[in-house]
């Protein structure tokens, strides 16, 4: 489904990927794993098209995602960064919505599917409650959750998820990765960085390390 | 022995006036810096205007050649000033900040300030003034008689009119900037037979509403020509009789922002021509 | 709920009377059936353009002060925040020394053009990130100020006046054909943002996750840039430099309408326009005959604003 063929990448001198190359079937449960500063992040960042690699590219389904256009690529991958800040006092329930933008377009108005989706969603990660409370009133766990809810109501194929679990207790990390499994199981590609070992071999089918650049496994 | 007690007053007096001219050391021309366009006027009144060395980039070209300019009204260049080693130097509180003058005394330069101007009055007190320390006293206080006496012929004049006419003075577009009680300007329309509207304000210059100028309905208007006229001022005064009369009227802006006695008095008798107009 | 939605338009409401009634006359009600043309003169050419000026630089400021502090994701952005003034203070001092002061309200637009240009041009190189552009801003307005201080400097004194007035903020004048163009113009452009709103949502909370819900954030930045732009230079050749107006509006709209920007732009645009006009009617009130230039009183109200929202310490917009 999603082909990495040789990612080069420099921040500045230095490169940080290495001639990056693999493949994601449909339905994994991809980990990537590895030392600090050994490019997890920028890796997904460059499968988000945050960043653009200076060598290489990416296939998604056969297609060079740099052709596709935004609002459909992002029906295709949604990507959850490991620290997001809000500077304005959004409710949760507007938050979440947010995630239905690739399907309302600039100047839609919500309709009644993208209602019932986000609804689902914020059952679905016990937040239904929440949904009128502000983000910044919300506690480390609680707002992981409402991020990650936003990811799933953007209804992708694939997720890239950053490091979704390193403000959460182990309690809460448990919780949303089971989640994240049933997700998966219903058909969405997971492709996450982890930095927790045991949680990683725990849910991943398949792990992917990451050293200096270089890719193992 | 009458004629000889006069030929001996004559020749004391003679003696005094010219021990008073040469109150300068160096006798007939003392080196002048002027501080402010008002000064440099007065003096060019005085007769005097070849002896001033440095003056500031406002004033009239005619004036400005061959001398330096020492700067600007607000920012004196002090160094440049000392340099020129002047005899004296001369500004005013119509606009030259405390601080300059008293940085330049301390420097051990020789300087005068003109007071602040409120009235016809004031204006001539610092042309006599000017006239003493510059050695021209005498000319100084003939213009001054010469002046009065015009002024009240004007004044006879004025007061032969039916009506006094109501006045609106402009002396800026943006902001509105007309005249309170408290100028020379005030008094000028008074003596030329008018009453500002605005004579009720306790101020000097201020802005002000264009509503207000329309609900005291002037009979005549009297602008400063600046260059940039704003035509939708005249749109908005359609209804008042000034406009409506087309006793619309501009002067010229060197008479307004450094007044001498002449000029006064010649800016009186321009206003009289406006407003000796009889109404039907 | 539906409160609050009467009292912006009470609020609107009550800005209109205010400013078509208060004056050197008092046009009430009972007033109103016997109006002389003197009477009719100053209402319809005086203040009711003045009232449509006010309202629509107030609007305009707000909108873009909104949008530019979800694009750059800070609470404190304006239009000063970018050099966008101070570029149109500049061309307001280059005209007024050149002696002609009909053709301010052309150079204040093309001064703000300006510092857009400069600040586009200089993202050309990198992309849009946040902090880059507002310390370029910070440069530009540093670098202007200096010039406009230098020209203001050198002025003579009659051009002073006019000058300071044009930075402070003043509607005593302003061009009909002006008036009616910008209102038309900052009309449309406004409703142009409002309708964009959501895309400001995705970017407020961050590039990546904009990029992620399928935001094409460089041409969006620079599309509402330019929108900002050309607003804040109508608005600063009608009116000159009003400062705070796009500062204080934006945040008062959030703390009672939520931050979602499409109904808060809307809101926004309302509020701020009543909320100049209350501004205007004061300044040429408050010390009649006299006429103050409105920007003192936004200065000062904002300022006060300010200082409330520091003295309560509940600034939880601050991450």
């Amino acid at each position: 489904m999603l082909r990495v063929e040789g990612i080069y990448f420099a921040y500045n001198k230095n490169d940080v990927l290495k001639g990056i190359s693999f493949e994601v079937k449909k339905g994994e449960f991809l980990g990537i794993i590895g030392p600090n500063g050994s490019g997890k992040t920028t890796l997904l960042k460059i499968i988000a098209r945050v960043l653009n690699p200076y060598k290489g590219k990416i296939l998604f389904e056969g297609e060079d995602i740099r052709k596709i256009p935004p609002i459909e690529y992002a029906k295709k991958v949604a990507y959850l960064p490991s620290q997001i800040i809000i500077p304005f006092s959004y409710t949760v329930e507007e938050f979440v919505s947010l995630g239905r933008l690739p399907y309302i377009g600039r100047y839609g108005e919500i309709k009644k599917t993208d209602r019932e989706i986000i609804e689902k969603t914020l059952e679905q990660f016990e937040i239904s409650h929440y949904r009128k409370k502000k983000i910044w009133e919300l506690s480390d766990g609680e707002r992981q959750r409402v991020f990650i809810s936003q990811v799933i109501a953007q209804q992708s194929s694939v997720i890239l998820l950053d490091e979704p679990t390193s403000h959460l207790d182990i309690g809460h990390s448990f919780k949303i990765l089971d989640i994240i499994r049933e997700i998966n199981k219903s058909g969405t590609t997971v492709i996450t960085v982890l930095h927790d070992l045991n949680l990683a071999s725990e849910y991943c089918s398949r792990l992917l390390l990451l050293s200096q650049g270089n890719i193992f496994l | 022995m009458k004629r000889y007690k006069e030929k001996v007053r004559n020749m004391i007096v003679a003696v005094v006036l010219t021990i008073f001219f040469s109150s300068f050391s160096r006798g007939e021309t003392p080196k002048i810096v002027s501080l402010s366009p008002y000064v440099t006027e007065n003096i060019y009144l005085l007769g005097l205007e070849k002896n001033i060395i440095g003056l500031t980039i406002h004033d009239r070209e005619e004036i400005k050649r061959g001398k330096e300019i020492i700067g600007t009204l607000l920012e004196p260049n002090i160094e440049k000033i000392m340099f020129l080693k002047p005899d004296i130097v001369i500004g005013s509180k119509e606009g030259n900040r405390q601080e300059h003058i008293e940085k330049l005394n301390k420097l051990g330069i020789k300087t005068y300030t003109l007071e602040e101007l409120f009235s016809f009055e004031d204006i001539c007190k610092n042309f006599i003034t000017l006239g003493k320390i510059l050695g021209r006293r005498d000319k100084a206080e003939e213009i001054v008689k010469m002046v009065k006496a015009r002024l009240k012929s004007v004044e006879s004049a004025a007061e032969k009119q039916k009506k006094k006419k109501k006045v609106f003075f402009i002396l800026g577009f943006k902001p509105l900037f007309t005249t309170g009680n408290s100028t020379y300007i005030n008094e000028a329309i008074m003596y030329a037979g008018g009453i500002n509207i605005f004579s009720d304000v306790n101020k000097k210059w201020f802005p002000v509403g264009i509503e207000e100028v329309i609900k005291r309905n002037p009979d005549v208007i009297i602008f400063v020509t600046m260059g940039g006229e704003e035509k939708v001022l005249w749109e908005w005064l359609k209804d008042t009789k000034a406009v409506r009369n087309k006793k619309v009227f501009s002067i010229d802006s060197i008479m307004v922002c450094s007044p001498t006695p002449l000029s006064f008095v010649e800016t009186a008798e321009n206003l009289y021509k406006f407003m000796s107009y009889d109404e039907d | 709920m539906k409160i609050k939605y009467i009292g912006i338009f009470l609020f609107l409401s009550l800005s209109i009377i205010a400013g078509l009634s208060l004056g050197s006359e008092f046009y009430f009600i009972p007033r109103l059936f016997s109006l002389s043309p003197v009477d009719k003169n100053i209402l319809l050419n005086i203040r009711v353009p003045r009232v449509i000026a006010a309202f629509i630089i107030g609007a305009g400021l707000s909108e873009t002060g909104a949008v530019l502090q979800a694009i750059l994701r800070n609470p404190l952005a304006e239009s000063y925040t970018l050099g966008i003034s101070g570029g149109a203070s500049l061309g307001i001092a280059i005209t007024v020394i050149l002696g002609k002061t009909s053709l301010i309200p052309y150079f204040a637009f093309l001064g703000a053009l300006l510092s857009l240009s400069i600040i586009l041009l200089a993202s050309v190189k990198k992309y849009l990130s946040n902090p880059t552009v507002i310390l370029l801003g910070v440069a530009l307005n540093f670098i202007f100020s200096s010039i406009v201080l230098f020209i203001v400097a050198v002025a003579k004194n009659e051009q002073f006046h006019t000058t300071m007035l044009w930075l402070i903020g003043d509607i005593s004048y302003f061009s009909y054909g002006i008036l009616y163009g910008s209102t038309i113009t900052i009309s449309i452009l406004s409703f142009i943002l409002i309708l964009s709103g959501r895309v400001y949502d995705a970017i407020s909370i961050g590039d990546e996750k904009a990029i992620s819900i399928g935001v094409n954030i460089e041409k969006e930045k620079r599309y509402a840039l330019f929108v900002c732009c050309v607003i804040t230079g109508l608005c600063v050749s009608l009116g000159g430099i009003i400062g705070f107006v796009g500062l204080v509006i934006p945040h008062i709209t959030r703390a009672l309408f939520g931050s979602v920007h499409k109904r808060a732009l809307m809101i926004n645009f309302i509020t701020g326009g009543s909320f100049l006009i209350l501004a205007d009617t004061l300044a040429r009130t408050i010390i009649r005959p006299l006429e103050l230039p409105v920007g003192v009183i936004t200065g000062f109200f904002g300022g006060l604003f300010f200082l409330s929202i520091l003295l309560r310490g509940r600034y939880p917009e601050m991450w």
